[in-house]
């Protein structure tokens, strides 16, 4: 490869004006912790109703922690992502490995997947609320639905387009129908799969948010509402911090998991 | 002789082909109405049971849904709530675009902009929703920016993706032959990135969707939110069942739309690697 | 002697530097990846530059063609300095960077638009061109339905439109199979002989050099450095029996030998 004049562009540290340079991977942690600041200087110096200074909004969090109003609320919100996730998960997996599997039942249910992949999740939330009522069931049922389908199709595509060439190449090399999926199709359809997975757990934390705040009886989405009630711009903001939090770890966690299986299976291969 | 048995010998190769694609074709439209009936019938069953109070019964779910889609309720609903999509989504788009844009082309700003664009694709905007409310009330105006707070980013993201992705080689050849930053705009940038635009339309377009259910479930109850709930608080399933089943409907048909639009620039547009890598 | 003298390309001290993270994790390295070029393109002359990897071939003529800059020495047209691109020189690139979603009458035109010619007239300039290399029926084509020789004729034409005073080549060839290349290298000469634009051409093939070329300019890596520059003496028009001439298979020879191998 030819020594280019000058490192490409979206390579070379960021130069600033007084040539600082800063290495490329530290800008976006900079650029948030800027972000925080500004909130923190706005905060105090304008006195808005509705943005309180950053320094307040983390000490009603402290507050919050310390009279034990949000592990409940935290723990219920994020058991309810587990369960609904793997549901999710299973579930989702199971149904794109038989749309993949048997032609007749992808033409049944393609039409249908489709339609609840196009159509907004949340508008099915009034009716769980009619099957489960008030219990735990409804927000799980709501995340469920954000993320089943989504993973269902992605493994189905995951499936789907393997590499014809290895397929041939294990035929060739007399593998049978069963061995060709359990050696060849399995580990080559990972990788999308668990991509569709890993943005599958966004979903669910979009779902758990979502189905919350239309319930507002359990975890954050209760808290939430009670906050939005008494007009506690400061709660508001702690939760709405919280959650990005939670939204950020969980969606971090995911990809480091598939990240660390790739280069597992990767190895192994 | 020969010609015409090798013909003949095409001509059934070619007629057994076109007899397979028939079949698919009526398999594909047959299979999932036959997955109605199993459905209909388990439904209605469970429905009659003696206890049960929630279910309504398929036939009442799907009469309600006839009387509703030629009733008054739903349409003015509908206009309600979709009045505030347009200024919403269409507010989203028309700034979101440009930005969007401009942030791909600003490839020394990635890393800056980089954190909060991928908090708010990952975030739940429905938790921002309280803090609306606060500062702009209970208008139509807030349900519209309660849409375009939902979409915006999902107009952003694939935008500056299009403009990111662009192979500088093509800039680079495009400077070589005396383009301004104009020029780059007009006759590169933005045509490269129309077929991201058209994903974005469509991304965004779901997510205001959703924000428009969102905002009508939990902050104001008007329009779709509004009959809903009412429903819901009547006791009135079968109405429930309808009204999200024609909502479902009407998502659907605006989104198969989008999607086909989509489809269509994209496939008009294909930025293959040989020409431009 | 012409009485109007055309001005060649002049370049004295140029140097180039580059630096990266060394390769032993020692720091950062500096790279000369052009060091001190002298050189000088005659007009109407075909100049090959030719060398390993890494020694700067690409840059200069990059930098040439006014996409990079030089950290010392000078760069001339005539007694104007190279600052930037512009009109009288036009590159043809060797992944052809033609614009996917043009049809072929569009992307050779395509300089003239940025020129501001007025479409009749930059239509009928691509139509001329695309005659010229033998895409005539191919004017609503898009790129992606093109084989690779035909897209290079296409990023040729390009350049040709603009009628520039020199062609700058970058590997045009080196994305081809060898069968394309040697069709491509015969249009090339074919086209160039008839019009002798002053052209400097980057490759790796000595063979190809050696075909094309009035004179090549041998290059050596790290640091970059001109090691010599060979007269081609054989006559024009190139034909291909030439190959089995003395006089190639000598100045071959010549090359490889400079080149260190």
């Amino acid at each position: 490869m030819a020594i280019h004049a000058s490192a490409p562009p979206h390579t070379a540290p960021l130069v600033l004006p007084r040539r600082l340079r800063i290495p490329r991977p530290l800008v976006p942690t900079l650029s948030l912790a800027a972000g925080l600041l500004l909130w923190q200087v706005a905060g105090s110096v304008f006195r808005l109703d509705w943005l309180p200074p950053l320094s307040r909004v983390v000490a009603d969090i402290g507050t919050m922690w310390a009279q034990g109003q949000l592990q409940p609320a935290l723990s219920e919100s994020v058991v309810n992502l587990v369960i609904g996730f793997v549901i999710a998960a299973v579930a989702g997996v199971t149904l794109g490995t038989l749309m993949s599997l048997f032609q007749k039942v992808a033409f049944a249910l393609q039409p249908y997947v489709n339609a609840f992949l196009l159509a907004p999740s949340i508008v099915m939330a009034p009716v769980f609320f009619i099957f489960f009522g008030l219990s735990r069931a409804t927000p799980i049922a709501v995340i469920v639905l954000y993320a089943v389908l989504f993973i269902a199709v992605n493994t189905q595509t995951a499936l789907k387009t393997v590499d014809t060439q290895l397929v041939e190449m294990a035929r060739s090399a007399g593998a049978s129908r069963w061995q060709i999926y359990r050696f060849v199709i399995v580990p080559a359809s990972l990788p999308l799969t668990m991509a569709g997975l890993r943005l599958g757990m966004g979903r669910c934390v979009k779902g758990m948010i979502n189905g919350e705040l239309f319930i507002a009886v359990v975890g954050l989405g209760r808290l939430d509402s009670s906050f939005a009630g008494a007009f506690d711009a400061t709660g508001i903001l702690a939760i709405m911090l919280i959650v990005v939090v939670v939204a950020v770890v969980a969606t971090s966690a995911v990809q480091i998991v598939d990240r660390r299986l790739n280069s597992w299976l990767y190895r192994e291969g | 002789m020969a010609s015409s048995l090798a013909d003949a010998g095409e001509q059934s190769l070619l007629r057994s082909w076109r007899r397979a694609r028939r079949r698919d074709l009526l398999w594909r439209i047959f299979l999932p109405l036959a997955v109605i009936v199993p459905v209909a019938l388990i439904w209605q069953w469970a429905a009659l049971r003696p206890g049960n109070l929630l279910l309504p019964t398929f036939t009442s779910f799907v009469t309600r849904s006839v009387q509703l889609l030629f009733g008054r309720a739903f349409w003015g609903a509908l206009v309600t709530s979709e009045s505030a999509l347009l200024i919403g989504f269409g507010a989203a788009f028309i700034l979101g675009v440009p930005v969007g844009l401009a942030m791909g082309r600003a490839r020394s700003l990635e890393g800056v902009v980089d954190p909060y664009l991928n908090i708010a694709v990952v975030t739940p905007m429905a938790i921002v929703m309280p803090l609306l409310l606060i500062i702009f009330g209970f208008t139509i105006w807030s349900r519209a920016i309660v849409i375009f707070v939902f979409a915006v980013p999902f107009v952003i993201v694939p935008c500056r993706a299009g403009v990111l992705t662009v192979p500088p080689r093509l800039l680079e050849m495009a400077r070589s032959f005396g383009a301004g930053e104009l020029d780059l705009w007009r006759e590169v940038l933005v045509p490269a990135a129309i077929p991201s635009i058209m994903s974005g339309l469509r991304q965004g377009f779901a997510h205001a969707l959703t924000g428009m259910i969102v905002a009508e479930l939990d902050l104001l109850a008007v329009g779709f939110g509004k009959l809903l709930l009412e429903f819901r608080d009547n006791f009135d399933s079968a109405s429930v069942f309808a009204t999200v089943f024609l909502i479902i409907c009407q998502s659907v048909l605006v989104m198969l739309i989008l999607t086909q639009l989509e489809r269509k620039v994209g496939a008009s547009r294909v930025l293959d690697v040989a020409g431009g890598a | 002697m012409a009485i109007e003298q055309e001005p060649g390309i002049r370049i004295e001290g140029l140097s180039k530097r580059f630096f990266r993270p060394a390769a032993d994790g020692s720091g950062t390295e500096m790279l000369h990846v052009l060091d001190r070029i002298e050189l000088e393109v005659r007009p109407h002359e075909f100049m090959s530059l030719i060398g390993p990897s890494g020694c700067g071939k690409t840059t200069l003529l990059r930098m040439i063609a006014g996409l990079a800059r030089a950290d010392e020495g000078s760069l001339r047209i005539g007694s104007e300095a190279i600052t930037g691109p512009g009109p009288e020189r036009a590159m043809v690139f060797q992944d052809f960077a033609l614009l996917p979603w043009a049809s072929v009458l569009d992307n050779v035109a395509f300089g003239l638009k940025l020129r501001r010619v007025r479409r009749t007239e930059r239509e009928a300039t691509a139509l001329d061109l695309i005659r010229a290399v033998g895409l005539e029926g191919f004017e609503k084509a898009l790129p992606r339905q093109l084989s690779g020789g035909m897209q290079q004729r296409v990023g040729l034409a390009r350049a040709l439109a603009m009628d520039p005073r020199f062609l700058l080549l970058d590997e045009p060839f080196g994305a081809l199979d060898e069968i394309s290349r040697r069709v491509m290298q015969d249009e090339l000469i074919r086209i160039w002989e008839s019009d002798k634009k002053t052209a400097v051409f980057v490759t790796h093939s000595v063979d190809e050099a050696v075909f094309l070329s009035d004179r090549i300019v041998i290059m050596s890596s790290r640091p970059g450095r001109i090691a010599d520059i060979v007269e081609v003496g054989l006559p024009r028009p190139r034909t291909r029996d030439m190959e089995q001439d003395r006089i190639f298979i000598e100045i071959r020879a010549r090359i490889w030998q400079a080149l260190g191998l």
